[in-house]
């Protein structure tokens, strides 16, 4: 199990096409990936929890992920929520 | 930890704010209790629960009335100087202006409501245990299956969608998709709703988010439902022993309360609507007092002790 709290600090934010695209990251993995904010825990491969997140901009996300990739999601998706530009 | 502000309170059970230069919006209520602080006005202050919402009736107003200035000052101060979110005066019986005046200095909302003391505490509870319960976001899709309410987990891409489609043309009414969230209101009651922004939406994988409501109508939807039981959806495993008559019941837990669940292992060609239909309502059936793997169990017994009883019927 890895854990790793990240602050959303995406150029274009998170909108709905962005989780859209953030969900088919999570899904390339096998491992179990979970996003988490203070309130929120919810499935990282799930396109309906993750815009359930509601996460504000600049707000800390916590990615939790277990199995035999998790350390290459955690860092995939650290990338992609604090990449300048798309 | 969930909080409700004051303000949200205020616009559910119709409150009057006495003192108005009190934001309510930034005062949180953390516990859903309440207290009469009749016994504080007469000056014992031990045990007393003073960070909870003070309700004061008929009696406590009486009795305010009946003191003194002097006592009035001390007993007030006194009171006032615990963290209580607010003071609620029902019935319409309004204040003193020293109590208002003391309130104002230590920063206490005053409320005040036409309703009766009795009812007025009652919703209030009510309303604030809904609000205020233990509360966990869990992967899975909530249906209402005839009147039972139906958890269907398990890992994604599974078909908990698909499933949950099925059973709305069917006639069942979907609660949720892909994320439920659980309240426990009670010790043996968890409530599920959607999360507002997701209310309604399905995704189905290929097509995307279609919306149940708009496409399927009114009477397929339902805001809130208990979680009576649970079906967890797995592939199916050779090597694992699946139930196969269903007298002990298993049980998962959420929140600290146990609900009854079911492990149902997937394999082509296995209809899962109606397993999960059939599956609801066997357990209204136990929830009725009937058993069908216990008759079955008791016939064979019979059957074993006395083989020429059954041979004769």
């Amino acid at each position: 199990m890895l854990k790793k709290s990240v602050r959303i600090s995406r150029a274009d934010g998170l909108e709905a096409r962005t989780f859209a695209k953030l969900v088919q990251v999570a899904s390339k993995y096998d491992s179990r990936i979970y996003m988490e904010t203070e309130t929120k825990r919810v499935n990282a491969k799930s396109i309906m929890g993750m815009m359930s997140l509601e996460p504000a901009r600049d707000e800390m996300i916590t990615i939790s992920a277990e199995g035999a990739d998790e350390a290459a999601a955690v860092s995939e998706i650290e990338v992609f929520l604090t990449a300048a530009k798309n | 930890m969930s909080v409700v502000r004051l303000n949200e309170l205020m616009d559910k059970m119709r409150l009057t704010n006495l003192t108005p230069e009190i934001d309510p919006s930034r005062i949180k209520i953390r516990q859903p209790d309440i207290n009469r602080p009749a016994i504080q006005l007469t000056g014992y202050f031990e045990h007393f629960a003073g960070e909870r919402l003070q309700i004061c009736g008929l009696v406590e107003h009486a009795y305010m009335d009946s003191m003194e200035e002097a006592r009035k000052r001390e007993i007030y101060s006194h009171l006032l100087s615990f963290p209580i979110p607010a003071v609620i005066f029902c019935r319409n019986l309004e204040p003193d202006q020293t109590f208002l005046e003391i309130a104002r200095e230590t920063g206490t909302a005053v409320l005040i409501t036409r309703q009766a003391t009795s009812s007025f505490m009652a919703e209030a509870i009510r309303w604030l245990n809904v609000r205020l319960a233990p509360f966990i976001t869990v992967h899975g899709v909530l249906v209402d299956v005839y009147g039972i309410g139906l958890l269907i987990t398990g890992e994604s891409g599974i078909g908990k969608s698909e499933a949950a489609l099925e059973l709305i043309k069917r006639g069942h009414r979907l609660i949720s998709d892909d994320v439920v969230e659980i309240r426990r209101v009670s010790e043996d009651t968890l409530i599920g709703t959607a999360p507002e922004i997701t209310k309604h939406f399905i995704e189905l994988r290929g097509i995307g988010i279609i919306n149940v409501k708009s496409l399927f109508g009114v009477s397929s939807v339902r805001d809130t439902q208990n979680i009576d039981l649970v079906i967890e959806l797995e592939d199916w495993d050779k090597d694992k022993e699946y139930d196969r008559l269903g007298v002990a019941d298993n049980y998962k837990e959420y929140l600290g309360n146990r609900v009854v669940c079911h492990k149902l292992p997937i394999r082509p060609g296995r209809n899962l609507a109606i397993i999960c239909e059939a599956a609801a309502a066997n357990h209204r059936q136990k929830l009725m007092g009937y058993n069908a793997a216990e008759e079955l169990y008791e016939r064979v017994n019979a059957k074993w002790k006395n083989p020429q009883d059954l041979d004769e019927d």
